[in-house]
């Protein structure tokens, strides 16, 4: 299983620490 | 939903920190602002700065999800200029979805990737001669024509 983030600074900084990138999905649960 | 399949998962969690960010949530609006976010499903590729490197709008099944994160990390390397990693990327993509929407396009930028690493003109001929051969109608193959 994934371990989806939901902040946005905290992807940021755990991509710097990992030198990964950010996949950032946008949704709407509606 | 392509995520929970073992390759579509691999393949984020071996380069990418993945985040979910409900667009209904006041506390996203600045982030929807910031990207021009408008319709989903909308997937960004980000550095650790918040620079967009690559993105996508539309379902995938697991067969194109895997290919497509795979091009979108290689594309993010490539604009960083780490030859080598894109050219893993690409690489895999061809060999493990060689049939997959995204096959072409890994084909064009190796092709590019290796033209960039080895300055050798000859790199890129070849490889697009190969996208050519292998994939005469994609969009790629228009791309490379010049």
């Amino acid at each position: 299983m994934l371990d989806w983030l939901a902040s946005y600074d905290d992807a940021l900084a755990r991509a710097k620490t990992t030198e990964k990138f950010v996949l950032l999905d946008f949704y709407s649960p509606t | 939903m392509s995520y929970p399949q073992p390759a579509v998962s691999a393949a984020i969690e071996a380069f990418c920190i993945p985040l979910k960010l409900d667009i209904t949530v006041p506390a996203a609006e600045p982030i929807v602002r910031r990207y021009h976010q408008v319709w989903t499903p909308d997937l960004r590729i980000l550095d650790s700065t918040g620079d967009e490197l690559y993105r996508w709008n539309g379902y995938l099944p697991p067969f194109e999800f895997a290919p497509q994160v795979l091009c979108a990390v290689g594309q993010a390397n490539f604009r960083f200029k780490r030859f080598d990693a894109a050219i893993e990327l690409y690489t895999d993509v061809l060999t493990r979805f060689p049939t997959s929407l995204f096959a072409p396009e890994a084909q064009y930028y190796l092709a590019c990737s290796r033209y960039r690493k080895s300055h050798e003109s000859g790199d890129l001929l070849k490889g697009w001669h190969e996208l050519e051969k292998t994939y005469p109608s994609s969009e790629w193959t228009v791309k490379q024509n010049f």
